[in-house]
């Protein structure tokens, strides 16, 4: 409860980001709409629509960022709030993922004649589990370890062991992506090759896109670290992060063992 | 005044101011970066200030004509809502004004309400009021 509003809650100032990011998105569908039917400037109105989401994204977030460390508005109800909403995104996300997996599944468990009666279909060369894999499963879960060090490091008031912690996290996620990207360059199948590739690139192409999210996430953590935005009392965007890193550490799990392993035997 | 009185008084004083500054915390003390209104309200916690918080949840005994429920309020009136009594006696949440010098009975339970202003007063509507919000 503050006094000189009378109420704990942040009634945020008008802002053009909303529009912009509007914007953005019709420029980015219907440019995207022209580009796959080529129609002549369609890749140049999609490059220009995602360009002015990007850019939408990084200003809104920057003035989230101004009013909270900067201007004080983030009081304990506000920061609640700020806490479900992230809960509740992540549940969406989770939601999203089990689609994903539904389609995997409902292929892969009473294979159509279409692909031989078989899973993998017939004439699909699969991918070994037990070699990238197996190795970046583990890389990926050690990311989610060394996050939990570095909340813990932020809890204990140790501000720049967390700011190494979070280094720690970003190189392993970004090794991961790197194997990740080593492995579908090395696939010997694509995203068209049966359902099979569809349902594999579907899965891992959107966990692996939701692993760069969660990298820059965390490289904001880190660099809000080093700044001395995050505080024993007051981290939430760190702690968004961290929730987000470990949904995407345990999201990893469900295509390790019945994409890559179960559906490669 | 001899010299060992005046050793004494000192030390007191000293003691006195150390235990003063142990006691009292301050917002830089907690979370220094702290700014705007997220530094007012830690500060307003560290001084273990309550009357905000009663202002904001209002609860307390069922209110009776000798004893009414009083209810804290900014302004000269603002809208309570009214849940029964314990238990059984609980009802449906009832809205209503609460207006200064107007005591309320609920029309369900007959809880008893009486208005306490402890802000400025006045008309609750905000007009003449758009700079800070």
């Amino acid at each position: 409860m503050i006094e000189s509003q009378r109420h704990s809650y942040h009634l945020v100032d008008p802002s053009p980001w909303p529009i912009s990011g509007s914007l953005g998105a019709l420029a980015t569908t219907v440019g995207g709409v022209m580009y796959m039917h080529s129609f002549q400037g369609g890749a140049r109105l999609l490059s220009l629509g995602l360009i002015f989401i990007l850019y939408t994204m990084f200003v809104w977030w920057r003035d989230v960022l101004r009013e909270s460390t900067l201007e004080g508005h983030h009081t304990k109800v506000v920061q609640l709030g700020l806490r479900y909403g992230f809960i509740l995104f992540i549940v969406s996300e989770v939601m999203f993922f089990f689609a994903f997996f539904w389609a995997s599944s409902h292929s892969s468990l009473a294979p159509t004649v279409e692909i031989g009666g078989i899973w993998p279909p017939k004439g699909i060369g699969v991918l070994d589990p037990w070699e990238i894999p197996f190795l970046n499963t583990p890389i990926l879960l050690s990311s989610g370890a060394a996050v939990t060090w570095a909340h813990h490091a932020i809890l204990a008031g140790k501000e720049k062991r967390a700011v190494y912690a979070l280094v720690a996290t970003v190189f392993l996620a970004l090794v991961f992506t790197g194997f990740q990207g080593m492995e579908y360059y090395q696939a010997p199948f694509t995203i068209s090759d049966s359902i099979y590739g569809s349902t594999f690139f579907l899965a891992t192409g959107f966990h692996g896109f939701h692993v760069i999210i969660g990298t820059l996430f965390l490289i904001i953590c880190g660099i809000r670290q080093y700044l001395g935005h995050l505080t024993k009392e007051h981290h939430v965007g760190f702690e968004a992060a961290a929730w987000y890193w470990h949904f995407v550490d345990v999201v990893r799990l469900f295509p390790f063992v019945s994409i890559y392993w179960w559906g490669g035997i | 005044m001899h010299p060992i009185l005046v050793l004494r008084f000192l030390i007191s004083i000293a003691l006195v101011s150390v235990a003063d500054t142990a006691v009292k915390k301050r917002v830089e003390d907690v979370m220094p970066i702290a700014t705007g209104h997220e530094r007012e309200e830690l500060e307003s916690e560290l001084q273990g200030k309550k009357i905000l918080e009663d202002v904001n949840n209002p609860v307390g005994p069922f209110g009776t004509k000798e004893a009414p429920a009083v209810v804290k309020s900014y302004y000269d009136k603002r809208i309570v809502g009214c849940p029964g009594g314990e238990g059984e006696d609980e009802h449906d949440v009832v809205w209503f004004w609460l207006e200064k010098g107007k005591p309320h009975e609920c029309p369900v339970c007959s809880q008893y309400f009486v208005l306490e202003v402890v802000g400025p007063g006045g008309p609750p509507d905000g007009h003449g009021d758009d700079d800070h919000h």
